[in-house]
């Protein structure tokens, strides 16, 4: 019972900690995940578009770069300033990718994204910031694209539940903060019971081989 | 002295009793997350209720306007600013208008009120599953307990659980049918268990008019039963035909008013031919051959049925779909070890790796897949086509994606590997959910950019 109980904290509390203290990126909010600068009707795709943050510390973009010229290796350069009449860039990045990296097509089943981190920007929220590509001196002839961007901050996951519980249609009451907060401690521990019923079982009926064999019902292995 | 199955669903309470704990709170918050009418078809869905609870009658496709009131929510109807959803059989629709009708207060309060009724749809679609896999793999956890967490645990199939549209009423209805075929199988179609599933069936299509995508498992679970008959009895003939005119022809025989008047109306039972001429809808659609030859449709469709929360607008990112794509080919290739394995094993004299029994339920359960399956490409060659189309045989995908895991696993370590999928599975719930789906809608500085 005591060893249950345990187990059953040390759960709750791994599950508790991944949702609330864990730093995560999340991703900022954008019709399909992401801001499109590819327009497919008139065959057009440019270096640069503006993104919007909608939490603190934006640290990482992903870019869906499409080279449609074979080059060795691409040196990118990727910048990012606030969207404000004579705003200076406050982050930018080098990069190096090679072609297999960013060629234009791309197969079924890849990620076509390029993952590019930097310092987060700590006041971030409600901003809008222009992200855009440059090619360096060697791939001055290079023909290369900027598909579409995904932006992202890193927070802990209790930032994410707080701006949830504020923005509830039907406004943040307490009842309704009250019924979200219920919701998420039965969430967790319903998931950390049976977590740990599902570890004991296997513990009990999975480390004997002999017992497990008795048990194991109807399937047997290959 | 208590039957067996009662003394399994009471040893089961332990890990069930949690199991739907979970399901109905993380039910209840993605209900609160998910941005009002952002659900696919949610707009068209909740007017249609509301026409029906104002007395306002079934209505035409191409004539039947939304009100004011959907107007914010525009960007999330297919064929503003038409109800596009008239198209469908109206019994989801009015059985809720009398619970549109009393719930007090406005839309926003109604929309949540029938919000509720599909988390309870869900939780019953659930307890489908559990008895579906209790029936056909008894003795084996890994089964019995992994078919309905992985349904409960399946993010999309949630999705619908919590939105106003008629697809979770389907997957129920679907789920029922599946588990009275397969408890005929082993239990032979009496002439009152064909009517019941013959009046699931014509409930299903009142629902929505590709619950016919159901009876190819039906005919394939009357087949099991005609062969085992026809091995004892000589008067095998007059039964099945019995059983087919209650479990087929009746509920063709009771949708047929619904078919009749879209016959009148569009031209074809189904309407199908209206759809296809709205611009938006057939300028989407493609040739079966497209479908079946495109890598990229694929992608799509894996994509649509783990991701892409309403209207795709909140999609998973690459890494996570390809760790589930990586999943579900080990799923596979243990299905087709699994087939090779009984194949060659006849031959040699193996023992079976699953009875008879759980052999007629797979193919079932395939057998629906496929169905539905084909459902999905029927749909693309009208208009765009997702995955939830597919979606009314959660069981079966369930079942199939257990069993091509359970091959690879040796009999003592699947309780261990059942309990990493579940964990692995609530993981990323709640990684989606904070990672994408709340950061889509709230945030410190906005959220939901398409919402009024």
């Amino acid at each position: 019972m005591r060893r249950w109980i345990i187990g059953l904290i040390a759960v709750v509390g791994a599950l508790l900690a991944l949702a609330l203290a864990m730093p995560v990126e999340v991703r900022h909010s954008a019709p399909f995940g992401f801001r499109q600068t590819l327009d497919r009707t008139r065959g057009i795709a440019v270096d640069g578009i503006a993104i919007e943050s909608n939490y603190p510390n934006f640290n990482r973009v992903d870019l869906d770069l499409r080279a449609y010229t074979e080059e060795e290796q691409y040196d990118l350069t990727v910048t990012i300033r606030p969207v404000q009449e004579g705003a200076e860039p406050i982050r930018t990045v080098h990069i190096n990718r090679p072609f297999d990296a960013i060629r234009v097509e791309k197969g079924a089943l890849a990620n076509p994204f390029t993952t590019v981190r930097f310092e987060p920007i700590a006041d971030s929220e409600g901003k809008a910031y222009y992200v855009w590509v440059e090619l360096g001196p060697r791939n001055d002839d290079a023909v290369v694209a900027l598909w579409s961007v995904k932006s992202y901050s890193r927070v802990r996951g209790a930032e994410v539940l707080a701006a949830l519980a504020e923005g509830l249609p039907g406004g943040a009451n307490l009842p309704a903060r009250l019924a979200l907060g219920g919701a998420m401690l039965v969430f967790v521990v319903a998931a950390g019971v049976l977590i740990v019923i599902l570890g004991r079982e296997a513990w009990i009926n999975g480390w004997s081989s002999r017992r497990a064999a008795a048990r194991a019902g109807d399937l047997e292995p290959l | 002295m208590m039957p067996r199955s009662s003394l399994r669903a009471s040893a089961d309470a332990r890990w069930l009793i949690p199991l739907f704990a979970l399901f109905f709170a993380k039910q209840i918050l993605i209900l609160a997350i998910i941005g009002p009418f952002t659900g696919h078809d949610e707009v068209d869905h909740f007017f249609y209720i509301a026409r029906l609870a104002d007395g306002d009658g079934l209505g035409v496709v191409g004539q039947v306007e939304l009100p004011d009131a959907a107007v914010p929510y525009q960007d999330y109807v297919a064929d503003f600013p038409y109800n596009a959803e008239v198209i469908q059989p109206p019994l989801y629709h009015g059985l809720l208008a009398p619970l549109y009708q009393l719930v007090p207060g406005g839309t926003l309060a109604r929309l949540y009120a029938l919000r509720l009724v599909s988390v309870l749809l869900g939780v019953v679609a659930v307890w489908l599953v559990y008895l579906i896999a209790r029936q056909a793999f008894p003795g084996d956890s890994f089964m019995r307990i992994g078919m309905p967490a992985f349904v409960a645990l399946q993010p999309q199939f949630s999705f619908e659980a919590a939105i106003v549209n008629h697809d979770i009423l389907v997957i129920v209805l679907f789920s029922l049918v599946g588990y009275l075929v397969q408890r005929g199988i082993r239990e032979g179609f009496s002439r009152r268990a064909s009517l019941v599933i013959g009046l699931v069936i014509a409930t299903g299509l009142w629902t929505k008019v590709s619950f016919g995508l159901v009876l190819p498992m039906v005919g394939v679970g009357l087949l099991f039963a005609a062969l085992d008959e026809r091995r004892r009895d000589a008067r095998w003939l007059g039964p099945i035909v019995s059983r087919v005119s209650l479990t087929m022809v009746l509920p063709v025989v009771l949708v047929l008013p619904w078919f009749v008047r879209s016959y009148r109306l569009y031209g074809d039972p189904t309407g199908a031919q209206r759809l296809r001429e709205i611009p938006e809808y057939g300028e989407q659609a493609r040739s079966y051959a497209e479908m079946l030859t495109s890598a990229v449709f694929w992608q799509g469709r894996l994509e649509d049925f783990w991701g892409n929360y309403g209207w795709r607008q909140v999609p998973f990112d690459p890494a996570m779909y390809q760790l589930i794509w990586m999943a579900w080919g080990a799923a596979l290739l243990g299905l087709m070890a699994l087939v090779v394995r009984s194949v060659l094993g006849r031959r040699a004299g193996w023992p079976p790796m699953l009875n008879h029994y759980q052999a007629r339920t797979v193919t079932l359960w395939a057998v629906a897949v496929v169905s539905v399956m084909f459902g999905v490409l029927y749909v693309g060659t009208i208009q765009f086509t997702q995955s939830r189309f597919a979606f009314p045989a959660m069981p079966g995908f369930a079942l199939l994606s257990l069993l091509g895991w359970a091959v690879w696993a040796p009999s003592r370590l699947r309780p261990f590997g059942l309990a990493v999928m579940v964990s692995l599975l609530i993981v990323m719930n709640l990684l989606v959910a904070i990672r994408f789906l709340v950061p889509y809608y709230y945030g410190p500085g906005g959220g939901a950019l398409l919402l009024p």
